[in-house]
């Protein structure tokens, strides 16, 4: 049996981009009902930072109406709903389920255990809660304790026990994972919008006109970059420029596609992209909010220009938000609004590929190839190219955006649903993707690979990050997020 | 006339409709499929063929599908 795409729904029932869709939209309507007065996701499990370790510490339920469980039925039922639901995915998607369901468990054993350690309070406290918490000093890592401590796991896996990550490899997808979050993220959106519309406004704008800037200094520079300093022939030269200008694997997969590469060409590249884009996410979020504490929003912009693929991106986004958010300087700022800047920049990147991947056909067609009237591209391509989770990024988003606007007495209504969905919900996709963004790294791929490697590893150095960061100054420059209270 | 088109690791190779050709490049193989089609009858003078190949993903490994799920659909129009 083959896989390929015929109609514009082709892929609906069996693409992980779509199961990003339908998850996110089954666990959203679920919440959505808390406007009806029922509240169906409140019995999500949600951590609390902690100092004695105990049950009751450190997890609870996270709705009202569901105080009453306890950590425990909480913890199972929320094993219980997302197996199901992640499992008739696997079952679509064609994967082995069996394999998948025990790699399911352990990355969700693991992906709790670190994030209930990362709320130890020494670890995770700000300074001004060192009180509450009866502390006398702490790293005050935020959030993103729980985000390294995921990551380092999920690295240690990957490549020093490759058994292991070998038989993880079915259930770790870090794309499908953080594609899902990226759906509940609009809703977190939707949410802060209803306070910081004009905000929110002004950082999509400005994300698209940052992604725009850098689709067209990236791409010819690493393109040049590859011919003349490397001499890459044409198709792997246009296949890494899209892949580290671009947004990654999926630019790398688009563009091979698009000039009709051998497909041994993304496939090297893609082991290149997902190595270096651990290396970008293990260290810029760090060095950011190092050396501009007072560029909040640059700084996730300029993550969002930089790391190429939606995993790790969105990774270091909500590693940075912590980590900024933790510092003097942003005590005050709403949680979330630097995770929007890398991801806003990211999805505008990602949704014009499939354009991008069109134009550099037809250029392929006639310019490289020369093969007029003999070939044609469909305009479906761009259909099959496009994002689909961003369907529902964008859904949610509007969806709660529109209830502000439109219905605002629902709004209190609306949110209760909204919060365990935005919150515990997607923070928990969020540390599956640092867990299994890690178990699928391995960086003794690169070995081999020195020519391509020193290509791709000088270009995110000496290009892409710092005219990047550059592009995101120009666009993004003095936004400061909306501040709590 | 749709096909299925992957690619063996030496050559690419399309099969559907009752043919199945093979070519170390493009032109190869859309030399060799005019050849076949024109063989069988499917082609001449005045009664030109539109063939669409479609990839198939399976040949691409599984880890790489969460990132894209399409690698391309190319259309040639072959006529005598």
């Amino acid at each position: 049996m083959s896989t390929v795409n015929r109609r514009w729904y082709s892929g609906m029932a069996s693409s992980e981009d779509w199961w990003a869709v339908w998850l996110g939209m089954i666990l959203f309507l679920a919440g959505f009902m808390s406007i009806a007065g029922v509240d169906l996701v409140g019995w999500m499990a949600k951590t609390r930072t902690w100092v004695d370790f105990s049950p009751d510490n450190v997890l609870q339920p996270a709705g009202a109406a569901y105080a009453g469980w306890g950590p425990w039925a909480s913890l199972g039922m929320t094993y219980a709903v997302f197996t199901i639901l992640t499992c008739a995915g696997a079952a679509a998607m064609r994967l082995d389920v069996r394999r998948f369901f025990l790699g399911w468990t352990i990355l969700f054993a693991i992906t709790w255990l670190t994030w209930i350690i990362g709320h130890e309070a020494h670890l995770k406290a700000t300074p001004n809660d060192f009180d509450k918490y009866g502390i006398e000093w702490g790293l005050s890592l935020g959030g993103g304790a729980s985000y390294l401590l995921a990551l380092v796991v999920g690295l240690a896996i990957g490549n020093f026990v490759k058994p292991l990550a070998r038989f993880l490899e079915e259930a770790a997808k870090p794309e499908w994972y953080i594609k899902t979050a990226i759906v509940f993220l609009g809703i977190k959106i939707g949410l802060m919008s209803m306070e910081a519309a004009g905000f929110a406004f002004e950082l999509a704008m400005a994300g698209i006109c940052a992604a725009f800037a850098a689709y067209l200094l990236f791409w010819p520079i690493m393109y040049a970059a590859g011919r003349r300093l490397f001499s890459l022939p044409r198709q792997w030269a246009a296949v890494l420029a899209s892949g580290i200008s671009i947004c990654g694997v999926s630019a790398a997969i688009a563009t091979a596609g698009a000039i009709r590469a051998k497909p041994v060409i993304p496939v090297m590249v893609s082991m290149l992209i997902v190595v270096f884009a651990m290396v970008e996410l293990i260290i810029l979020p760090g060095v950011y909010a190092a050396f501009a504490p007072n560029e909040p929003i640059v700084n996730g912009a300029a993550l969002g220009l930089t790391i190429k693929t939606d995993g790790a991106d969105a990774a270091a986004g909500a590693i940075l938000d912590e980590l900024m958010r933790a510092t003097e300087a942003g005590q005050g700022w709403q949680e979330g609004w630097i995770l929007a800047a890398a991801v806003m920049t990211k999805i505008w990147i990602d949704v014009f590929i499939g354009v991008w991947a069109f134009v550099l056909a037809l250029i392929w067609i006639y310019k490289v190839e020369r093969s007029p009237g003999q070939l044609s591209i469909g305009l479906s391509e761009i259909w099959f190219r496009f994002p689909k989770f961003v369907l529902g990024y964008l859904l949610t988003w509007f969806v709660y955006l529109g209830i502000a606007t439109f219905i605002p007495d629902l709004i209190e209504a609306a949110k209760t649903g909204a919060e365990t969905v935005q919150s515990p919900m997607r923070k928990m996709m969020f540390m599956l993707t640092f867990v299994s963004i890690g178990v699928i790294t391995d960086f003794s791929k690169l070995r081999g690979m020195k020519r391509l490697a020193l290509l791709y590893g000088g270009g995110l150095l000496f290009i892409i990050v710092p005219l990047g960061y550059f592009i995101a100054w120009v666009f993004h420059r003095g936004m400061l997020p909306p501040t709590t209270g | 006339m749709d096909m299925i088109v992957g690619h063996n690791g030496k050559e690419w190779v399309a099969t559907g409709g009752g043919v199945e050709v093979r070519g170390c490049n493009w032109e190869e193989l859309d030399r060799t499929l005019q050849q076949r089609l024109a063989e069988q009858g499917m082609l001449s003078e005045g009664n030109p063929v539109q063939v669409c190949m479609r990839f198939d993903m399976d040949g691409l490994p599984r880890r790489l599908h969460q990132y894209s799920s399409h690698y391309f659909n190319r259309i040639v129009r072959f006529s005598v």
